[in-house]
């Protein structure tokens, strides 16, 4: 089923691009033009994700029996501490968001307890923003905090 | 020769100066930072440290530049091996081979490996540049477009057999590699693709942030939402911390085959690092006796590459010394910080300023030196970073992706980029699909681009022009036949079983 | 286990706090009735090793000096410089006077054709010109080719025989070499790079017939001979190299250079645009800052704001002329049909 999924997805991928691609000029082998590779690459890729795709659907695909071992809920919780993390990262600065990110990340990771996320988070951070910003003079947002 | 044995002495000489020796160390101390770190490209670093430069000479600060180039190298393949998350485009191979030794407890001897080789190759490199420089050169102007594209194209053929069982899940992959480096604004027309009004994507996506998403944030979540076994690593003994002398004996081939083919692709423009390690990889896997063993933690998977693309580096100083011309980003800024200093690279260089030109010969001896040196006994502690269990560990590395990400053009799209592509590689590479080849399609894709485009006005748009030149036509052929080869096997079952029916 | 993770990071924080303690991060802010009061940052939408990017650095030694405060340099390259320029006019701080970036030719070009968003000229407020860099048309030395009349000759006997190189489509380079051909009545064939640097990699292997180039790259190599310099596009001549001449002594009417200048936002305070003005306009001005910028190959030509701005008004309105006739805004345009 996976497999199927997955097979359908990027050939909807290279449908989509191929589309795009169109929309520039293609030129010809004496004067090619911007969209001469994007075609090529996209029809390309329609003909193989389909082929795999059919293939997948007819059940002679090789990764038939793979079966996922992952936990939805937590892959969706980290995902969307990371969105969150990205839309508080300019506004709250970067050594509270960090420190929570981290913080959340670990607890979803099962780490047991909350001083060692907590010191970690923290510590992490602080190292992280002293080696970004202050040694490679990177310019991280400095947010709620000064 | 002989001049130029008693030319490199003086530069030698010249080297052994505190300044310059100073400059050595900061160099490639600097050069091992951003190697290890994602996000910080070796440009980058160049640039941010060019102020600091002015009050030097000419000499220590060409000294210290050069210094940040190959010490990018050998640190590039810490990160890999450790969390297969690779700090430079030149060392996503090693990901491949030394993130699963890794896992398997030897990554002391990858880490080992990895330096030794890129000591040897680097130094090698260094004799090869020191003793043909010029006539390398003009050789190096030989190639064209349609030769890099012929190049570019042999690559890509190499690596599809590399990765994964499916030759053609990892084609697909390569072509979605090719369809992200289309993003942006092409640079030879000016025109922009697939940005749909976002300007930050104008620039295209960035291969450090693309790496990170497809080999670090995949990495991670599985960490992160899978459950875990509980694997005890015990307890490392220092012996076990570097290679066994089985593990060398093999990886001494892969160390010279590397050097040689690193050495020659780096003549090239473009990313020749990358593409020099793709191709050490690819060659290794060919002549070795155990194939299978490829993906699952080979040595030789670590030594050929490494070598190859510390080799490439030594490589691109040729055509910047002897000509002027920079074949890579780094090599022009390290063109600049000639510049700044009055001095002009090209064929004048040797004459007008003998002691710049063998006073930085000399430094990369020395600084290869100093990078074995500091590299070697660091290998006990970074190995031992592996023994924080991987539910705490996994954190900091996606925080040092993000940052990364984030630091690499100030810019928060490129985290967007991040999580996206880290959601889809996660998925898609549990089906089969190996994200190496992706990785090569975003890097050899605006070669490819221009390679073709440009070859095809040169050869008047006509493909058998192309594959009748003297260097193009010899590569493109070479690539059909390998792919003929590829396809031999399965065709020939293919006909066999339909003559049963 | 947890013992040694948090013991090492602890260390490797109190470390970092030692560096950061040694490190000179911090800048002083004066008087803030003092403009400026503290750095300004210029971003300068080119890759760092380009031309302007070593125009900008030079200025930035100088800057301490004449503006009282130092210039960061930000590089944000791709797109032909349209990148790095969106990133700056987007950013609201463009306009506080404490934002610089860079306004050369191809700046001016691109809104032309249509291609990008915003149109520079409308988008930035000039401040000075810095550089002018003539055009050469170079070929290799092992060419057939001596002079301009021979490679005129045998374009005419041979149309789009001659493969030229330029630096990007829509280029200045690319514009000069397609009013030459138009002026002289020949066609020849464009092979379109990158950069300058892709193209002259690509004359020095002798891979394209011509390279339409800007001098700063391609002088030295005049100079010793490994390429041969034919005609100049721009109506001057070069002091080293006095027998190379201009197309316009030739009878075509072709003038054209690579300008390199200096801009910031367009809402910035009128007092704040004198203060830049002023200071730029002593640094460029500089016997030594001049000496240091003809080692790279480029010559000071300056012009404070208020010239800047007309000139550019003037070159804008001559570029549109010029690209509709030689036909290469159909064939920017082309591309995206």
């Amino acid at each position: 089923m996976g497999e199927k999924l997955v097979n359908g997805g990027l050939f909807l991928l290279s449908i989509l691009y191929t589309y795009f691609a169109r929309g520039y000029s293609f030129g010809s082998p004496t004067a090619p033009k911007v969209g001469f590779l994007p075609q090529l690459v996209g029809y390309c890729a329609i003909v193989i994700s389909g082929y795999l795709l059919v293939r997948s659907l007819m059940g002679k695909g090789d990764a038939q029996n793979v079966k996922l071992r992952c936990d939805y809920k937590r892959l969706g919780l980290l995902v969307l501490s990371m969105v969150v993390y990205i839309l508080i990262f300019k506004p709250v600065g970067y050594l509270i968001s960090t420190a929570a990110l981290l913080y959340a990340a670990m607890k979803i990771g099962r780490v047991k307890g909350w001083k060692i996320p907590a010191a970690v988070s923290v510590l992490a951070s602080v190292f992280f923003f002293l080696v970004f910003k202050v040694f490679l003079a990177v310019p991280l947002p400095a947010g709620l905090l000064f | 020769m002989l001049e130029t044995f008693s030319a490199l002495f003086d530069g030698f000489a010249v080297c052994f100066s505190l300044e310059n020796i100073f400059a050595c160390i900061a160099g490639v101390l600097v050069g091992t930072l951003t190697g290890v770190l994602p996000g910080i490209g070796v440009t980058g670093a160049m640039a941010l440290l060019l102020p600091l430069t002015y009050g030097m000479d000419a000499t220590p600060a060409t000294i210290l530049f050069a210094g940040i180039y190959y010490g990018a190298m050998y640190g590039g393949s810490t990160t890999s091996i450790l969390v297969n998350l690779p700090g430079e485009a030149a060392s996503v191979i090693t990901c491949l081979d030394g993130n699963a030794m890794a896992k398997k407890g030897r990554a002391g001897a990858a880490l080992s490996i990895a330096a030794i080789g890129s000591f040897i190759a680097g130094t090698i490199g260094l004799v090869g540049l020191t003793f043909f420089a010029p006539v390398l050169a003009d050789a190096a102007l030989k190639f064209g477009p349609p030769e890099y594209f012929a190049i570019a194209m042999l690559g890509l053929v190499l690596l599809t057999n590399l990765t994964g069982k499916n030759a053609l899940k990892s084609f697909l992959m390569v072509l979605v590699g090719l369809m992200l480096s289309t993003i942006g604004v092409d640079s030879v027309s000016g025109i922009s693709r697939l940005t749909f009004g976002i300007p930050s994507l104008m620039r295209g996506l960035e291969f450090g942030v693309v790496a990170m998403a497809v080999f670090g944030i995949n990495d991670l979540f599985g960490t992160l939402v899978e459950p875990q076994e509980k694997k005890e690593i015990g307890h490392v003994t220092l012996r076990e911390l570097y290679p066994t002398r089985d593990e060398m004996k093999r990886s001494v081939g892969p160390i010279l085959r590397g050097t040689l083919i690193g050495f020659l692709i780096g003549l090239m423009p473009g990313p020749a690092g990358t593409l020099a390690s793709f191709s050490s990889y690819s060659v290794e896997k060919k002549l070795s006796k155990h194939p299978e063993q490829f993906g699952q933690g080979a040595i030789e998977g670590v030594a050929g590459p490494e070598s190859s693309n510390n080799a490439a580096s030594s490589a691109a100083m040729v055509p910047l010394l002897s000509l002027g011309l920079p074949f890579a980003p780094p090599a022009a800024m390290l063109l600049t910080g000639f510049i700044v200093h009055g001095i002009t690279p090209g064929p004048t260089l040797i004459t007008q300023h003998p002691d710049v030109f063998w006073g930085l010969i000399a430094s990369m001896y020395i600084g290869n030196v100093f990078l074995v040196i500091i590299n070697l006994p660091f290998v006990g502690v970074w190995a031992s970073m592996l023994r924080t269990p991987a539910n705490i560990l996994m954190p900091i590395v996606m925080v040092i992706t993000m940052t990364g990400a984030f630091a690499t053009n100030n810019s928060v799209t490129d985290m967007v980029v991040l999580l996206i592509l880290g959601v889809f590689a996660y998925f898609v590479a549990k089906y089969g699909y190996s994200m190496a080849p992706l990785a090569v399609g975003i890097v050899l894709g605006s070669t490819i681009e221009t390679g073709l485009t440009q070859g095809m006005i040169i050869c008047e748009g006509s493909v058998w022009k192309m594959m009748t030149r003297p260097l193009s036509g010899t590569i493109l052929w070479l690539a059909l036949l390998l792919v003929a080869a590829t396809l031999f096997k399965p065709v020939k079952k293919l006909l066999i079983n339909s003559k049963d029916d | 286990m947890w013992k040694k993770t948090l013991a090492m990071t602890l260390v490797l924080a109190m470390t970092a706090a030692a560096a950061a303690g040694c490190s000179s991060a911090g800048t002083a802010s004066g008087d803030s009735s003092d403009y400026p009061s503290k750095e300004i940052e210029w971003l300068v939408p080119y890759t760092a090793g380009g031309s302007s990017d070593q125009m900008a650095r030079l200025i930035a030694k100088y800057s301490k000096q004449y503006l009282g405060v130092d210039i960061i340099i930000e590089n944000v390259g791709g797109g032909g410089g349209n990148v790095g320029l969106s990133q700056f006019v987007t950013d609201p701080s463009a306009s506080d006077g404490y934002n610089i970036t860079c306004f050369n030719t191809t700046a001016n070009l691109q809104p032309i054709y249509g291609t990008c968003e915003y149109d520079w000229l409308e988008e930035l407020e000039p401040l000075a010109l810095c550089v002018s860099i003539p055009i050469a048309i170079a070929v290799p030395k092992d060419s057939p080719f001596n002079t301009i009349e021979d490679l005129i000759e045998y374009a005419k006997a041979n149309p789009g025989d001659i493969q030229y190189g330029h630096a990007g489509i829509g280029s200045i380079t690319n514009v000069a070499a397609e009013q030459f051909c138009l002026e002289a009545g020949i066609q020849m064939t464009a092979v379109p790079f990158g950069s300058g640097a892709d193209a002259l990699t690509a004359i020095m292997g002798s891979q394209i017939d011509v390279d339409v180039a800007s001098l700063s790259e391609v002088l030295s190599y005049g100079e010793t001979g490994e390429l041969k310099l034919l005609a100049l596009c721009t109506d001057t001549t070069i002091e080293t190299m006095p027998e190379v001449p201009t197309l316009v002594s030739k009878g075509y009417n072709v003038d054209q250079k690579v300008t390199q200048g200096i801009a910031t936002g367009k809402d910035t305070d009128a007092e704040m645009v004198a203060v830049l003005d002023e200071g730029l306009g002593k640094i460029i001005n500089d016997e030594n800052f001049i000496a240091e910028l003809k080692d790279y190959g480029m010559d000071v030509d300056y012009m404070n704001a208020a010239d800047f701005s007309t000139f550019l008004q003037e070159q804008r309105e001559e570029f549109t002329q010029v690209v509709t006739d030689s036909g290469i805004l159909e064939q920017v345009q082309a591309q995206t049909n």
